[in-house]
């Protein structure tokens, strides 16, 4: 059950954070991996500079940490007014992101 | 990140510390430290037992430098990761051990907290950081053993029983409870310690065991307590100078993070950074501390050691400074003295709540503070001493209210 809240915690933070800026439409995939599961973030028509998105993916990009996901995961969906992102970020495995075409894509991975 | 021959060499500078402690109980030549620490290790430890007061310097030294080299040869077996949560692990832990904590009454909880990450299929490196700092609820175990009454074997049996459960449920109940303060209160683990006491106190006091609050605390300055200070703060200040990193000091990216969790100063400012920013906190303290005439005994080592370790997790002077400020001025109006030690740790453990301050301002920092000073000298009582991190406790009361009235406040605008 811990499992599915985490998963679905991280699809929360990354939704509140795309919530916060201009956008027409937001896609959201979650498809499971042999060893993981992997969300897929599509915000149409988005107000995201590509500054913002490099900051984005380098707070998810920071290491995962088993230390603090452990403990700290019912955090995860608290983001609120700034883009701290510092529990999600510790408890994904590799996140990817790029702008085309006024859409922002995101992807994010997380092994078991 | 560091690659292990860093790690190792990290991990060997931190023995500095407890090497500074065994030299010290050396200079103090005290004939009784044998007889000392049995005692220190079975007495009661209820809040607030300082340990160089009622032991001596050198039993209370030599505690506190055996728990941390027990902890650090803990983490550097599990390969456990030198973030800023091990840093505030580490020093916490080794702040209290000169205020309730020893071996005997750690070493249950730490086995608890094993049993459930086998019991959970979990790795113990990704729990024995909490784990550790949960140590906040050893006076129950010492006192279970050694201060209820109960006849020697059957209070021990009692003491381990209940350590363990302790350190089993610990995890899961401090995860829980985040939510109530949503990070805001950096002495978690002392805010569920709290309400754990609170229930065993009840229990306790329903089945006629009633733990007495006390309050033994050195009033004079010990020489070699103060030498061990300040020299374990410089060090600090040369590990800082020594790293060689290429950006030098980033205090724009310290101070620019809100503190609250997770803020793990090693990521965001580098090692460098946080090292220094770990001995300024501590060198504040100190300097407070000694100027008001106050003298460092067990519960100020606990605060200075404490505050240098969350100096790598959530504390910066940008927004720790205006939680003392708050916390000063509720004691100056309520007329408290500064020199007294039971204020000045009020004072100085306030900054459990620096994420208010860095998340939502100076100005609800200073309330924070100023609120925090109204609740802490109460809240002690509600389980009788019997888990260390009190302001841990009335800080997840306060984070929870000024948060809230923060938010009922912002949408009525």
């Amino acid at each position: 059950m811990n499992q599915i809240k985490r998963i679905s915690g991280i699809a929360d933070e990354m939704i509140t954070v795309l919530l916060k800026y201009q956008f027409t439409k937001i896609d959201i995939s979650v498809e499971p991996l042999p060893n993981g599961i992997r969300y897929f973030f599509v915000q149409h028509e988005n107000s995201l500079t590509q500054k913002q998105l490099d900051d984005l993916l380098a707070h998810l990009n920071r290491s995962r940490q088993l230390e603090y996901e452990t403990y700290y995961w019912p955090l995860a969906g608290e983001t609120t007014e700034d883009m701290n992102l510092s529990v999600i970020g510790r408890m994904i495995n590799k996140a990817e992101g790029w702008i085309e075409d006024d859409m922002l894509y995101l992807i994010l991975e997380r092994e078991n | 990140m560091t690659n292990p021959t860093e790690t190792k060499h990290m991990y060997r500078s931190l023995l500095f510390l407890p090497m500074l402690g065994f030299l010290m109980v050396i200079l103090n030549h005290d004939s009784q430290l044998w007889y000392n620490y049995q005692r220190l290790l079975t007495s009661p430890a209820v809040l607030l037992s300082d340990y160089v007061y009622l032991f001596g310097a050198s039993a209370a030294l030599l505690n506190a430098s055996l728990v941390f080299m027990l902890n650090l040869a803990l983490f550097y077996t599990l390969h456990v990761s030198m973030n800023g949560l091990f840093y505030a692990t580490l020093f916490t832990v080794f702040g209290f051990s000169f205020l309730g904590m020893n071996p005997i009454n750690l070493l249950p909880i730490y086995l608890g907290g094993y049993l459930y990450t086998v019991y959970n299929k979990i790795e113990f490196r990704s729990t024995v950081l909490i784990v550790v700092i949960a140590g906040t609820l050893s006076p129950i175990i010492s006192h279970l053993m050694f201060g209820y009454g109960f006849q020697a074997f059957l209070g021990i049996l009692i003491g381990i029983t209940v350590g363990v459960f302790l350190g089993f449920i610990i995890i899961p109940m401090g995860r829980h409870l985040l939510r109530f303060h949503d990070g805001f209160n950096l002495y978690n683990i002392g805010f569920t310690g709290g309400i754990l006491a609170l229930l065993f106190n009840g229990a306790m006091k329903t089945l006629s065991h009633t733990a007495v609050r006390v309050r033994y605390l050195h009033e004079v300055h010990d020489p070699y307590i103060l030498a061990f200070v300040f020299i374990s703060i410089l060090y600090w200040f040369y590990l800082s100078w020594q790293i060689k990193q290429p950006n030098s000091y980033q205090w724009k990216d310290l101070f620019d993070s809100s503190g609250r969790a997770i803020s793990d100063f090693i990521e965001i400012a580098g090692v460098k950074t946080t090292y220094m920013n770990m001995a300024l906190l501590a060198l504040l303290l100190s300097i407070f501390i000694l100027s008001v005439g106050a003298h460092i005994n067990g519960l100020m080592l606990a605060a200075i050691y404490t505050n240098l370790g969350f100096g790598a997790f959530g504390k910066h002077l940008k927004n720790t400074i205006p939680i003392f400020l708050g916390a000063i001025g509720a004691s100056l109006f309520l007329g408290l003295p500064f020199t007294s030690t039971l204020t000045l740790s009020s004072i100085l453990f306030s900054s459990t709540l620096a994420p208010i301050a860095g998340y939502y301002g100076w100005g609800w920092g200073i309330v924070a503070g100023f609120s925090h000073i109204f609740v802490v000298g109460q809240v002690g009582d509600f389980y009788s001493g019997l888990n260390l991190y009190n302001n841990g406790f009335a800080g997840g009361l306060v984070a929870f209210f000024i948060i809230n009235m923060i938010q009922i406040i912002r949408r009525n605008k």
